[in-house]
């Protein structure tokens, strides 16, 4: 790609658009992502993107914004899953696949009942990074800049709880209020990340970004920083293959993380293979 | 005519609690004084972790009054009439050093020792301060104290289980905490290292009482002043003694004892013997 074409590029609002909401995107994966996978909250966050599908059906049938349906079913179920988690010895397994399928199902229904032009569904299953509006952007950039703040202020905390919610709690860390937090932020990080990638591939934002910085960085911080930067790569990278080759954008973003994955786990292969064979 | 016990750190009295409709613990009561070596046995599933979390406060008993460092002898009398502060503890968080049995954390969790020793740090600092030079040194001091020193950068899920235990008992130590409270904490530790930290916990004792939840009483022979056997129910045996009578009382059959030779008797004789 040229130097002019890539001006002729950015001198298209929804180019810019798409860009900054990467780059947003990329710190949620880093921040939020992070989270999900050191404290096991994959699952339960798929649960959670394909729940908010209900919701966002059931508004695209009223007619309103699907944030509000989709914000609203996702935290209600986060919030659900955070307080049921409290239980000993349960892992809720089966209750995350019923509220996964169930909200799809419902989604599905409530697009279908939309009377007139049927909407694209698969804008909504695999997103399109080149819908984002001015709005979305601005709403985006909120939730990053809340999310950041709140991690700066109860950073320890928030570590810790992570780490080990018992000995927080001896500490008189509020660890219920905390993962109840960290629910929501979770809930909201996907209902922005749909848009993009869309609900099937939201948990490829979530779990890629920090999987590369934990085989890269040592160190809580440093694996966030670095999953924030990965998750640039990602969606940027993403976003150039899309336009390069007329992929659809959500695909090229996921396919592009899992190549990346799949080289710096055969790097560390071969590197661990000849020091080996050194020794 | 025995001495008046003094104030106990920790106080329980008829202590119940329950899962759903499965009672764990049943009237249970128990002091730990601020000289006690106490260790907590008992069969698998007989209460000996709830015990131990309701003590931490991290579990709430149905009913019953749990108290944490009452200041004066009639504190522990006032805070017993008060219905409403059932179990509000009265001591500073971090008070009591809590070292868990299981580390339930993901082995790619990105910490190093350093910083996982430095949780124990929370309470001290508190909510919205960022750690001190104070913080750095008192974690340098446990770790060396837990000989973690060489290890300290090292991340904290390639640690084998004794180094992981000692990681988990600085992190408990480097809050000050009053008296130090242990779940099985041989469990994940080979045989070699077992007696190292059994002296470790011997030395601590000098300075704070210690309360361990132990299925094997075994390596703590000598080391161990007040036994308390749960199951549902708790058989508090002051004397640090145990005989094969009150075994079979809590575990509901004859148990065959293993005794260590003098002068660090802790087990009876068998009758046969």
């Amino acid at each position: 790609m040229t130097m002019d074409a890539l001006a002729h590029l950015l001198s298209f609002e929804f180019v810019r658009h798409a860009l900054v909401a990467g780059l947003l995107a990329s710190v949620l994966c880093g921040v939020v992502g992070t989270f999900v996978v050191v404290k096991r909250l994959v699952f339960i966050s798929g649960g959670i993107s394909h729940a908010a599908f209900g919701g966002l059906g059931l508004c695209y049938w009223l007619g309103v914004d699907y944030r509000w349906g989709a914000s609203a079913v996702a935290v209600g179920s986060a919030l659900a899953l955070a307080g049921a988690g409290r239980d000993r010895g349960r892992s809720h397994d089966a209750t995350i696949g019923i509220l996964w399928a169930v909200g799809m199902a419902l989604g599905i229904v409530f697009l279908h009942l939309t009377p007139g032009y049927a909407p694209n569904l698969q804008t909504y299953l695999f997103g399109n990074i080149l819908t984002v509006t001015a709005q979305d952007v601005r709403l985006t950039a909120g939730l990053v800049v809340v999310l950041v703040a709140l991690l700066a202020l109860f950073w320890k905390e928030l570590v810790a709880v992570a780490f080990d919610e018992a000995f927080a709690a001896v500490q008189g860390v509020p660890v219920r209020l905390a993962l109840a937090g960290l629910m929501v932020a979770i809930a909201l990080a996907v209902v922005f990340l749909i848009q993009l990638v869309g609900t099937l591939l939201v948990i490829a934002l979530l779990t890629i970004p920090p999987a590369l910085a934990l085989r890269l960085a040592n160190g809580f911080l440093a694996v966030m920083v670095t999953a924030t930067l990965a998750g640039a790569l990602m969606t940027l990278g993403g976003l150039a293959l899309s336009y390069s080759f007329d992929l659809p954008s959500g695909p090229a973003v996921v396919l592009l993380g899992a190549v990346l994955l799949l080289l710096v786990d055969g790097a560390q292969r071969v590197r661990r293979y000849t020091a080996r064979r050194l020794e | 005519m025995a001495e008046p016990r003094p104030t106990p750190l920790i106080a329980l009295r008829n202590v119940s609690f329950a899962y759903d409709d499965e009672p764990i613990l049943d009237g249970v009561s128990l002091d730990v004084g601020r000289r006690d070596f106490l260790a907590v046995i008992g069969p698998n599933g007989g209460g000996k972790t709830t015990l131990l979390k309701v003590m931490l406060g991290l579990l709430q008993p149905r009913s019953g009054t749990v108290v944490r460092f009452p200041t004066r002898a009639s504190a522990l009398g006032q805070s017993f009439q008060r219905a409403g502060a059932l179990d509000k503890p009265i001591q500073r968080a971090g008070a009591l050093g809590y070292v868990p049995q299981f580390a339930t954390f993901d082995r790619d969790f990105p910490l190093r020792v350093r910083e996982v020793v430095q949780m124990g740090r929370l309470a001290v600092r508190g909510r919205f301060a960022r750690y001190t030079s104070a913080d750095r040194i008192a974690v340098a001091k446990a770790l060396a104290q837990l000989g973690l020193a060489p290890i300290a950068e090292h991340p904290v899920g390639r640690l084998s289980g004794g180094q992981l235990q000692r990681t988990l008992i600085a992190r408990a130590l480097v809050g000050e905490p009053e008296v130090l409270l242990l779940d099985e904490p041989l469990a994940s530790v080979d045989a070699e290292f077992r007696d190292k930290l059994v002296d470790t916990l011997r030395e601590l004792h000098a300075t704070m009482p210690i309360v361990v939840v132990t299925h094997d009483l075994t390596p703590f022979a000598g080391v161990v002043r007040q036994i308390a056997c749960m199951n549902r129910r708790l058989h508090y045996h002051p004397e640090g003694r145990l005989t094969p009578e009150m075994l079979e009382e809590v575990y509901g059959c004859p148990v065959e004892l293993i005794t260590h030779g003098v002068p660090h008797r802790v087990l009876g004789h068998h009758a046969h013997e």
